[in-house]
């Protein structure tokens, strides 16, 4: 028999809820999870309920490292909260649930609940801490161990990407022609089918004839808590094996019979895939690679320039001080603090010296990371990584990489400069561009 | 090797309906395909509107989809006169584990006003999932339609020594679908392309179902052929694992059962695939006559205050059995004639009146002691637990030709009309005259 009392999925260690009156609302609670509260299963539900006074509550917000990972609309019917607000409209329905997947959320995590209402105002309403149980897959030390280059947009990392697959036993698939994530397609996999909501579907499904019925519905308990209990652990690290062997597939045929030791791919600075996939490999290795923020803003707006559409967060008709406020600094503040993670060890990677002086830069990261480092070896892969990008003038926003280092100078306002001075001057700082 | 042929296409030169024209560019008949998938790509115009989406029927239910976009520049110039004429192509990927082994496939082109019109229709056939070990739990499948003492079988049938499943009585456990269903999912290039081509990461769900991704987009087709073919297979093995898993733990301790046992409706594909990936699969087709089954359905919804078992969709009690019943039970008659001697046939007024040799019959079929101890155990077994509120009439034995007594006549002459053929085919005596129900 499994001691269900001993193996808490996840637990929320502290709860600070906003309650009570305000020019805003008439009241509002997070009536659960509490503090101490512990789950049988990679999911976390939340519920509780908010009742504004004039302006309507377009969707309740979750939000990790500031992106909303859950919007539920308040329709949880509330019976006590009309009875104790018998004249205020919408008291009946004034109830939220929602349901996190935790595997959504790194082993130790912080969420924000917010209301947002009719008017586009955000009210915080909760902030809750906790932790989750570390994905349990043994073994797979032979298997092709992910090389993760986690960093922002327009920092240089398709041509990172391509030096290190460059390298005979570093493998990755048409670096410079597609960004694969075949990674964080099976991680992505294993987080929506860890979910309670959808391993429990398969149990009295309402409707087969529903699109993706199996992904997802308002499953009610199974009734068996100990196979419920098996469903959400062990079953769960099960499906991360699995889903491990199918990166594994896709890494060993496209390596071939030569094999490889890492395949490299890309991860975003928000993205939680880092951490599971550090859970699941026990060579699974990280590179940070950063690059002067100001140029980079300068390649990200001639970028999107070229194309004709806004990308990399930029939002339509948004301003560049708004950019590096909203985007730029939360992504570069999780990067800073990805280098202190234990589980992965992470190298952190400039730009500029990737470009200004390859050779030495390169020997030292495949030192790192235990590979064959030769000067021969590391001049034959700068050679293959420079015959490979030769002729990608798409991806470029200047003639030639090294021209690029520091145009900031020349190409942004004074003013944006001044936000980026105040906005991202301590992280210039500590990521070495300190000037 | 190839993984899809098609052995013909039977393209509709007058469409007729409000179609000027219409065209299918491939498949070609003898076609193949390397992958377990392959593309529609034609062109239909109709006359007064652009179309609103080209459909691909199965059986009569839709496997793919999409909305002709794509421009035809030709199609523009033979059609100058018609505004809309350009952006008239389609192009569908089709998913082989959306289909039959041996498929018919009809290609129907649908306006904004509810018209259509079959454009083609497209036959041909797929290469069959690898088979697993004969060493896993393999699937006792219950083919059958609600109200058809379906769980009173499952329950019957987890009673056997060999046989698991997960609480009969209190919950509809449908593992097996569940993860075949995953299969299908992720077997369909618009998603394990998404591994090549991700969208926007922020979107939920972006790893499926993206209409944007098709044959292609990973600009590698090796590799595109390795996804759509071994990586298929390897996903079906990875299915398979998951449904061992759990019935593996819900057995026992230390005990193997040779079969799990799970309901399906006629219309569901997952038979099909579960009986190619694993070797051991055994199907047992479960008919009531269909006359009780309604009288059950309708009582069954009345109890419980809303439409269940598909009713709902149907304007009243006549439509339901013209489309809904029928269509099922043609489709039950359809698959036991198909499967041969991989299925066994099981009557429900048998196993009620006869229970003792219906259910050594099923367990000979099931290839395991059939004995009159072993037969005379299980049913013991079983018969110490069931489940009243499960019921609609206070005795089982009362639910036999209960249509006798309970069906309309208007509604036996319709019965009489659809289900007449299928029923006498089944063995069940046909409606005759609403005035034999008096």
């Amino acid at each position: 028999m499994t001691d269900l009392a001993t193996t808490a999925v996840v637990s929320v260690d502290s709860v600070d809820v906003n309650e009570g009156e305000s020019d805003y609302v008439h009241g509002g609670n997070l009536d659960s999870p509490r503090a101490g509260f512990t789950s049988d299963s990679y999911g976390l539900a939340l519920e509780g309920w908010l009742l504004s006074k004039r302006l309507a509550v377009e969707h309740i917000e979750v939000l990790y490292e500031e992106r909303p990972i859950a919007c539920v609309p308040l329709e949880v019917e509330r019976a006590d909260i009309a009875a104790g607000f018998p004249e205020v409209e919408g008291a009946a329905r004034s109830g939220y649930r929602a349901s996190i997947g935790g595997l959504k959320l790194p082993p130790e995590f912080e969420i924000v609940l917010r209301a947002k209402l009719e008017d586009g105002t955000r009210l915080p309403l909760a902030r809750l801490q906790g932790h989750r149980r570390r994905l349990a897959v043994p073994g797979g030390e032979d298997l092709i161990q992910p090389l993760m280059v986690n960093t922002v947009g327009r920092s240089g990392s398709t041509l990172l990407v391509t030096m290190l697959s460059s390298h005979p036993d570093v493998v990755a698939f048409s670096p410079f022609i597609k960004d694969a994530r075949v990674s964080t397609y099976w991680a992505s996999v294993l987080q929506d089918l860890a979910e309670p909501s959808s391993f429990l579907s398969a149990f009295d499904p309402p409707d087969l004839d529903r699109p993706h019925w199996w992904l997802g519905s308002d499953a009610a308990e199974l009734g068996d808590p100990e196979v419920e209990h098996w469903l959400g652990n062990e079953a769960t690290d099960s499906l991360a094996r699995l889903s491990r062997t199918q990166i594994e597939a896709f890494y060993a045929h496209l390596a071939g019979e030569g094999g490889a030791r890492y395949f490299v791919e890309k991860y975003l600075p928000h993205q939680v895939i880092p951490d599971l996939l550090a859970e699941v490999y026990p060579g699974a290795r990280e590179l940070i690679l950063v690059r002067d923020f100001r140029d980079q803003l300068c390649s990200v707006i001639a970028f999107n320039r070229k194309r004709g559409w806004s990308d990399f967060g930029y939002t339509e008709g948004g301003d560049d001080a708004e950019y590096v406020r909203r985007v730029m600094r939360p992504s570069l503040n999780i990067l800073a603090g990805r280098l202190e993670s234990e589980a992965t060890s992470p190298l952190l990677v400039r730009y500029e010296d990737l470009v200004l002086d390859p050779e030495p830069a390169l020997a030292g990261l495949f030192e790192h990371l235990g590979l064959p480092c030769d000067s021969e070896l590391v001049s034959e892969t700068v050679r293959q990584a420079r015959e490979s990008t030769a002729d990608m003038h798409h991806h470029r926003t200047s003639s030639d990489p090294a021209a690029s280092i520091g145009r900031w100078r020349e190409d942004l306002p004074e003013e944006i400069v001044a936000v980026c001075d105040e906005e991202l001057g301590d992280l210039l700082v500590k990521f070495g561009y300190g000037e | 090797m190839a993984l899809v042929e098609i052995s013909g296409v039977e393209q509709h030169e007058m469409a007729g309906g409000r179609l000027l024209g219409s065209r299918l560019d491939a498949p070609k008949p003898q076609g193949q395909s390397q992958t377990y998938g392959f593309e529609i790509v034609g062109w239909a115009l109709a006359e007064a509107a652009p179309l609103t989406k080209v459909e691909v029927l199965q059986e009569g239910r839709p496997v793919a989809e999409a909305e002709p976009e794509e421009k035809r520049p030709d199609i523009a110039t033979a059609f100058a006169d018609v505004a809309h004429a350009e952006p008239c192509g389609f192009r569908i990927p089709v998913s082989a584990l959306d289909l039959r082994q041996k498929f018919e496939l009809t290609v129907v082109a649908r306006g904004a006003d509810g018209s259509h019109a079959p454009i083609a229709q497209i036959g041909g056939a797929r290469a069959t999932l690898p088979a697993g070990s004969e060493e896993l739990i393999q699937p006792l499948m219950v083919n059958t339609i609600g109200r058809s003492g379906s769980t009173w079988l499952v329950w019957l049938l987890s009673c056997l020594p060999e046989a698991v499943a997960f609480s009969p009585w209190a919950r509809d456990a449908r593992v097996g679908t569940y993860w075949t269903s995953v299969l299908q999912a992720l077997s369909r290039p618009q998603s394990y392309l998404a591994q090549l081509v991700p969208g926007p990461l922020e979107q939920r769900n972006w790893w499926f179902d993206r209409p944007d991704l098709r044959s292609g987009v990973g600009g590698d087709q090796g590799l595109e052929a390795w996804l759509g073919g071994e990586g298929v297979e390897s996903l079906a093995e990875f299915c398979r694992t998951r449904i061992d898993a759990f019935y593996g733990r819900l057995a026992e301790e230390g005990e193997r059962p040779r079969y799990f046992v799970e309901k399906y409706l006629p219309y569901q594909l997952t038979p099909d695939l579960l009986s190619e990936m694993y070797p051991g699969a055994r199907e047992v087709i479960l008919v009531r006559d269909f006359r009780d089954m309604l009288c059950s359905i309708i009582a069954f919804n009345e109890k419980r205050g809303w439409q269940a078992f598909g009713r709902a969709e149907a304007a009243d009690d006549a439509e339901y059995v013209q489309t809904t019943v029928a269509n099922s039970a043609k489709r039950l008659l359809r698959r036991l004639r198909e499967r041969g001697d991989g299925a066994h046939l099981v009557r429900y007024e048998d196993l009620i009146k006869e229970p003792t040799q219906t259910l050594g019959g099923m367990m000979r079929f099931l290839g395991i002691d059939a004995s009159e101890d072993a037969v005379a155990a299980v049913l013991a077994e079983a018969e110490s637990q069931s489940l009243d509120e499960h019921r609609t009439t206070t005795k089982v034995s009362e639910s036999i030709d209960r249509w006798k007594r309970d069906l309309p006549p208007e509604l036996a002459e319709v019965c009489a009309e659809v289900l007449d053929p299928v029923l006498t085919e089944f063995g069940y005596e046909p409606t005759l005259t609403p005035a034999s129900s008096s």
